[in-house]
C-alpha cells in the first residue's frame, strides 16, 4: 500500500491541480490584461511597445496608469488570496485521488474526491490559520534574530558581516517556518487519510515527524530545492525571447507553463511522500479507508 | 534608498543578462588640444586639520589667500560656514526641510566655531573676528557670514587671512558627519563665497536642497589622523608621515573649488591607473564585489566622459563607498573625489553601484570643470550631469543600463523620462534651487527633465550633434563659471536657433509637448486600380516642438516612415497604397523622452489592434508563480 502511493500513478489528478492553478492565475492575471488592453489594446503592434528594450513604454504607462495598476494589483491580490483557501479542495482532490489508487481501485472519480475533500475542509482550513499563525511567528522571530544579531555585530564586525551573521542567527528561525511547513502537508496527509480533525491530524504529524525526521525533510527540501529550477529555466527562456511575439511568445508560454506544471508536479510528489510519511504513524492502524474502494 | 530594492531582488537575479559590448564614444575633438590648462586661482587655501575621534572633532588652522580677482575693489568678505547647517534646528538648512536626502535632523548636531579671523599684513596681523557678522537682524542661520574689511582691497590685489576653527561634526548628514569611527569631512572649513567679475559676492545660506559655488584656487591640507586610520581626500598625497601616534597626510591640488575628505579606521582599498589617472576605490569590509563594480563604472566612464567633455585634468580621483548606514555620505561630488552608495548584497542585475558612481564622476566636468553656480542654477550641474549619466551609462550597458532579468530592461533615460514628466506643470527646471517647493519636484525638474531633455535633442538632432553642443560648452566654459546663457549659446552653434529657442522653452518656461495619433481613416474598398486611400492626423500638444517621425502601418504588415518638421498644432498624412491603412504611430523610435504620454502614439483604423497577449502570458505565469508560494 506505502508503496504504492505515488504522484506518477495519479497523472489526471495533478493535470487537475495544474488546471486549478491556471484557471485561478488567469483570473488574477485578468485585471493586468484588462488594463494592458485598454491602454495598448488598439496599438497595430497590441502590447509589444510596453517590452520595448529600455521600458519606456513600461515605465510611461505604469505612472499613467498608476491608480489602475494599483486597483488591479490589489484585485489580483484578493483573487489569490480566495484562490489559496479555495485551493484547499482540490489539494484534498489529490491527497483523495492517490490514496484512494495506491488501495488498487480504478479512479476515485471527480464527485467522490471532491466529497473526500470538503470532508477535510474544516480540518483543513484550522491548519492553515494554525501552522499559519506558527509560521508568522517563526518568521517573525528570523527578523527579529537577524535585526539584532546585525545590531549587535555591527560595532565589531562592520556592516557587511554584522547582516551576514544576523542572517546566521535568523536560519533556525527560518529553518522553523520550513519544519512548520512540513508539518502542515504532513497534517493535511494525516487528516485526509485517516479522516482525523485538525488536532489528531497535527499530532499525527508530528509522530511521523519524529519517527524519520531527517528522511522526511530531505524528502520536502530536494523537491523544494529542485522546483526553482524550472522557475530559473524560464527565467532563463523570457531573458532570451524578451517581448517578442509570435512564435517567439508560444515557445515561451509553452517555457512558462512547462515550468508551473514541473513545479506542481514535484509538489505532488513531496504530498505522495507525506501520505506514505505518515503511514507509519496511522492512529488507527488502518492504511486506507475500505469505504474509498 | 536601497531598501526598495530588497522586493525585487530575489526577481532581478534571475534571468540575468549578458552586458552588451559598451559603445566606443568616437575620437576626441580636435580643440582639445587648446582645452585651458589651468584655472584663474582666487582663493587658495593652506589648512592643517586634527581630527579627535573621541570627541568627534576637527581642529583646524591656517591660511586663506585671496586675489581680488574683480574689477571693483572689495569693501567685504563673505565666508560659508556651512557646518553650522546642522548646528540646531533654526538654521535655514533644518528649517526648510522640504524632504529628500538631510530631511530627518541629525542624531547629534555639528558645528563650525571660528577661533580666529586675521586679516595679515606686512606690519602684523589685524583680528577680524570681533566684527565678523554671523548672521543678519531677525535671521537665526548662520552659515554665511559677512566680514567688513577694515581697508579696501583694490582690484589684482591680494591678502592672506589666518584662521582657526573648530569642528564638531554632526552624525551623519547630508554628506558630512561621522558614524562610529567614519567620518565624511565635507564643508568643514571657512570658505571664501564666489567673487563675481563685478566684485559683488555670490553668497547664500545652505539651503537644503542647494549645492556650491566658489572660485578656484589651490588646496593645501594636512590631515592629521590618528595611526590606523586610512584617508582618502581631494587630491594627490604629497608627504605622509606617521609618528607619534598619529598620520599626518599633505594632500595638494590646484584648479580646484572645494576640499574634502574622510577617515576610517577600517576602510579597504582597491587601486588601479584608468587613463593614466590614479584611481583608489575606499570601501568597507565586506564590499570587495561592489568595489570592483565601482571601479568597473569608472573604467568606462573615466575614458568615456574625458573624450566627451574634454580630458580629466587631475591625476587622482578617489571614489568612496561608505556602508549602506552611513548612506547620507553617499552619492555626492567634491573635486578628485566622490563618494557612491548601494548595499554590499545588490544583485549584479540592478545597476545601483554602477549608475552612482557614473553619476557621481559626472559632476567632475559638471560643477566641477565649468563650475556653475549650482545655488543659482542647479541644472546646470545636476542635470547636464544626469543626462551625462544616461548617456554614459547607455553606450556602456545599452537599453539594460538601470536593470536587466526575465528579458525586461530597463533604462536609465527611461527612468529619468518618466520621472522628469511628472512635474513638468509644476514649476520651471532652471531656477534658483531654494525656489522649488519641494524636494521631488527639485528632483523630478533638475535632473530627470533636464537629462530627458537634453537625451531628447540627441534623439531629433543626433546624438553627435548634442555631443559636440555639450563637449563645445564644457570645453570652452572650463574653468569659467559660465551660466545658461553659455549652455543655450552652445546648443544654438551645433543645432540652430530653433533647437535653442526649444531648449530655453523648456527650461524656463515649464515647455511641454504631446504627440498623438488622432483619427485615422482608411477608404471602405479599394479604387478600381486596386490602391486604397485614407489619412492619418497626428497632433502636437504643448509648447515645445520637435521634428518627428510617424510610422503608417498598412493591412498587410508594411509600414511607411514619414516625417514632420513638427510646427503647427497638425499634421495629416495622405494614405495611398496597395493595402488598406491599418494604423499609424508617431514617434515609433522612442526618440522624444519628453513626450508627455506615450499611450496615445499609436492607434488603429477600426480600433481593433493586437490587442495585449504578451501581458497576457507574462501575468498569468506570474500569478501561477505567485499562487504556488503562497497557496496550499
Amino acid at each position: 500500500m506505502e508503496a504504492a502511493i505515488r504522484a506518477r500513478r495519479n497523472a489526471r489528478a495533478v493535470a487537475g491541480l495544474c488546471a486549478w492553478q491556471a484557471v485561478i492565475a488567469l483570473l488574477a492575471a485578468c485585471p493586468f490584461v484588462t488594463l494592458a488592453q485598454a491602454v495598448y489594446g488598439r496599438a497595430p503592434a497590441g502590447d509589444a511597445p510596453l517590452w520595448r528594450e529600455g521600458g519606456l513604454a513600461l515605465l510611461d504607462a505604469l505612472w499613467h496608469e498608476a491608480h489602475g495598476a494599483t486597483a488591479a494589483a490589489r484585485t489580483a491580490a484578493a483573487i489569490l488570496i480566495a484562490g489559496s483557501v479555495a485551493g484547499l479542495v482540490p489539494l484534498g482532490c489529490l491527497l483523495a485521488t492517490m490514496i484512494h489508487r495506491a488501495g488498487g481501485s480504478g479512479p476515485l472519480g471527480l464527485p467522490r474526491a471532491l466529497l473526500r475533500a470538503g470532508q477535510a475542509f474544516p480540518a483543513f482550513a484550522i491548519l492553515l490559520v494554525l501552522l499559519g499563525l506558527g509560521q508568522g511567528l517563526a518568521a517573525a522571530g528570523a527578523w527579529a534574530a537577524q535585526s539584532l544579531g546585525e545590531a549587535w555585530t555591527r560595532g565589531a564586525l562592520g556592516e557587511a558581516r554584522a547582516q551576514q551573521f544576523g542572517v546566521g542567527l535568523a536560519l533556525p528561525f527560518a529553518l522553523s517556518v520550513a519544519v512548520l511547513g512540513v508539518l502542515h502537508d504532513l497534517s493535511r496527509a494525516a487528516a485526509l487519510r485517516f479522516r482525523l480533525p485538525a488536532l489528531p491530524a497535527l499530532v499525527t504529524a508530528g509522530r511521523a515527524l519524529r519517527r524519520h525526521p531527517a528522511a522526511v525533510v530531505w524528502a520536502w527540501a530536494w523537491r523544494s530545492g529542485a522546483s526553482l529550477l524550472p522557475v530559473a529555466g524560464g527565467a532563463a527562456v523570457a531573458a532570451r525571447l524578451g517581448g517578442r511575439g509570435g512564435t517567439a511568445l508560444v515557445v515561451l508560454a509553452l517555457a512558462h507553463q512547462a515550468a508551473a506544471a514541473s513545479r506542481v508536479a514535484l509538489r505532488a510528489s513531496w504530498l505522495a511522500r507525506a501520505l506514505r510519511a505518515v503511514g507509519t504513524a496511522d492512529p488507527r492502524k488502518v492504511y486506507f479507508d475500505p469505504s474509498d474502494r | 534608498m536601497p531598501s526598495r530594492f530588497v522586493v525585487i531582488t530575489a526577481l532581478l537575479t534571475l534571468g540575468v543578462e549578458a552586458d552588451p559590448p559598451p559603445v566606443a564614444p568616437g575620437p576626441p575633438p580636435a580643440f582639445d588640444e587648446r582645452l585651458a590648462d589651468h584655472a584663474d586661482d582666487v582663493a587658495d587655501y593652506s589648512l592643517r586639520a586634527t581630527l579627535d575621534p573621541a570627541t568627534h572633532s576637527i581642529h583646524g588652522e591656517g591660511t586663506i589667500h585671496l586675489r581680488n580677482a574683480s574689477a571693483a575693489p572689495l569693501r567685504e568678505l563673505w565666508l560659508h560656514l556651512y557646518l553650522n547647517a546642522f548646528k540646531d534646528a533654526s538654521s535655514t538648512f533644518m528649517r526648510e526641510r522640504v524632504g529628500g536626502r538631510g530631511s530627518e535632523a541629525p542624531r547629534e548636531w555639528g558645528r563650525i566655531d571660528l577661533r580666529r579671523l586675521a586679516l595679515r599684513s606686512a606690519t602684523g596681523a589685524r583680528d577680524l573676528l570681533p566684527s565678523v557678522e554671523l548672521h543678519r537682524p531677525d535671521e537665526t542661520d548662520e552659515t554665511d557670514a559677512r566680514v567688513p574689511l577694515p581697508s579696501e582691497i583694490a582690484p589684482g590685489e591680494s591678502v592672506d587671512l589666518e584662521v582657526a576653527f573648530d569642528d564638531a561634526m554632526p552624525s551623519i548628514v547630508e554628506r558630512t558627519g561621522y558614524a562610529g569611527t567614519f567620518y565624511m569631512v565635507g564643508q568643514w572649513f571657512p570658505k571664501l563665497a564666489r567673487l563675481e567679475p563685478d566684485g559683488t559676492w555670490a553668497h547664500f545660506p545652505f539651503h537644503h536642497l542647494s549645492e556650491f559655488y566658489a572660485d578656484f584656487g589651490t588646496y593645501d591640507v594636512t590631515i592629521d589622523v590618528p595611526a590606523g586610520y586610512v584617508v582618502g581626500a581631494t587630491g594627490p598625497v604629497v608627504e605622509r608621515r606617521e609618528e607619534g601616534g598619529r598620520v599626518r597626510e599633505r594632500h595638494v591640488q590646484a584648479d580646484v573649488h572645494d576640499f574634502a575628505w574622510t577617515a576610517w579606521d577600517r576602510w579597504q582599498t582597491l587601486e588601479a591607473n584608468v587613463d593614466e589617472v590614479d584611481v583608489k576605490i575606499l570601501y568597507p569590509r565586506g564590499f570587495d564585489a561592489i568595489a570592483r563594480r565601482d571601479l568597473a563604472a569608472v573604467r568606462f566612464a573615466l575614458p568615456y566622459d574625458s573624450l566627451r567633455y574634454g580630458r580629466y585634468p587631475y591625476r587622482v580621483l578617489t571614489v568612496v563607498h561608505p556602508e549602506d548606514a552611513a548612506r547620507e555620505a553617499g552619492g555626492m561630488e567634491y573635486p578628485t573625489l566622490i563618494t557612491t552608495t548601494s548595499p554590499w548584497w545588490t544583485p549584479p542585475s540592478v545597476r545601483l553601484p554602477e549608475i552612482v558612481t557614473v553619476h557621481e564622476l559626472g559632476h567632475q566636468w559638471f560643477y566641477g570643470l565649468v563650475a556653475t553656480n549650482e545655488a543659482a542654477w542647479p541644472f546646470l550641474d545636476e542635470g547636464i550631469n544626469q543626462y551625462a549619466e544616461t548617456d554614459a551609462m547607455g553606450a556602456w550597458l545599452g537599453s539594460g543600463s538601470a536593470s536587466s532579468a526575465l528579458g525586461l530592461s530597463l533604462s536609465d533615460a527611461a527612468i529619468q523620462a518618466v520621472a522628469g514628466d511628472r512635474g513638468v506643470h509644476d514649476e520651471a527646471v532652471a531656477q534658483a534651487a531654494s525656489s522649488f517647493s519641494s524636494g521631488a519636484d527639485y528632483a523630478r525638474l533638475v535632473y530627470s527633465r533636464t537629462a530627458a531633455l537634453i537625451a531628447t535633442f540627441a534623439g531629433v538632432y543626433g546624438e553627435d550633434a548634442v555631443a559636440r553642443a555639450l563637449g563645445d560648452y564644457t570645453r570652452r566654459f572650463r574653468f569659467r563659471h559660465p551660466g545658461p546663457q553659455e549652455l543655450v549659446d552652445s546648443f544654438e552653434s551645433v543645432l540652430g536657433r530653433e533647437a535653442s529657442a526649444t531648449l530655453r522653452g523648456a527650461l524656463f518656461d515649464k515647455g511641454w509637448v504631446d504627440y498623438a495619433v488622432d483619427e485615422l481613416r482608411s477608404d471602405a474598398g479599394p479604387a478600381p486600380d486596386g490602391s486604397w486611400s485614407g489619412s492619418a492626423l497626428v497632433r502636437r500638444r504643448g509648447t515645445l516642438s520637435f521634428p518627428v517621425e510617424v510610422d503608417l502601418v498598412a493591412a498587410d504588415g508594411s509600414t511607411r516612415r514619414e516625417r514632420w518638421d513638427g510646427h503647427g498644432d497638425w499634421k495629416r498624412f495622405a494614405w495611398h497604397g496597395r493595402a488598406a491603412l491599418r494604423g499609424a504611430v508617431v514617434d515609433p523610435e522612442e526618440q522624444i523622452l519628453v513626450d508627455q504620454i506615450r499611450e496615445n502614439n499609436q492607434g488603429t483604423v477600426d480600433g481593433a489592434g493586437s490587442g495585449a497577449p504578451r501581458v497576457l502570458e507574462r501575468a498569468a505565469y506570474y500569478m501561477e508563480l505567485a499562487l504556488q508560494a503562497v497557496g496550499p
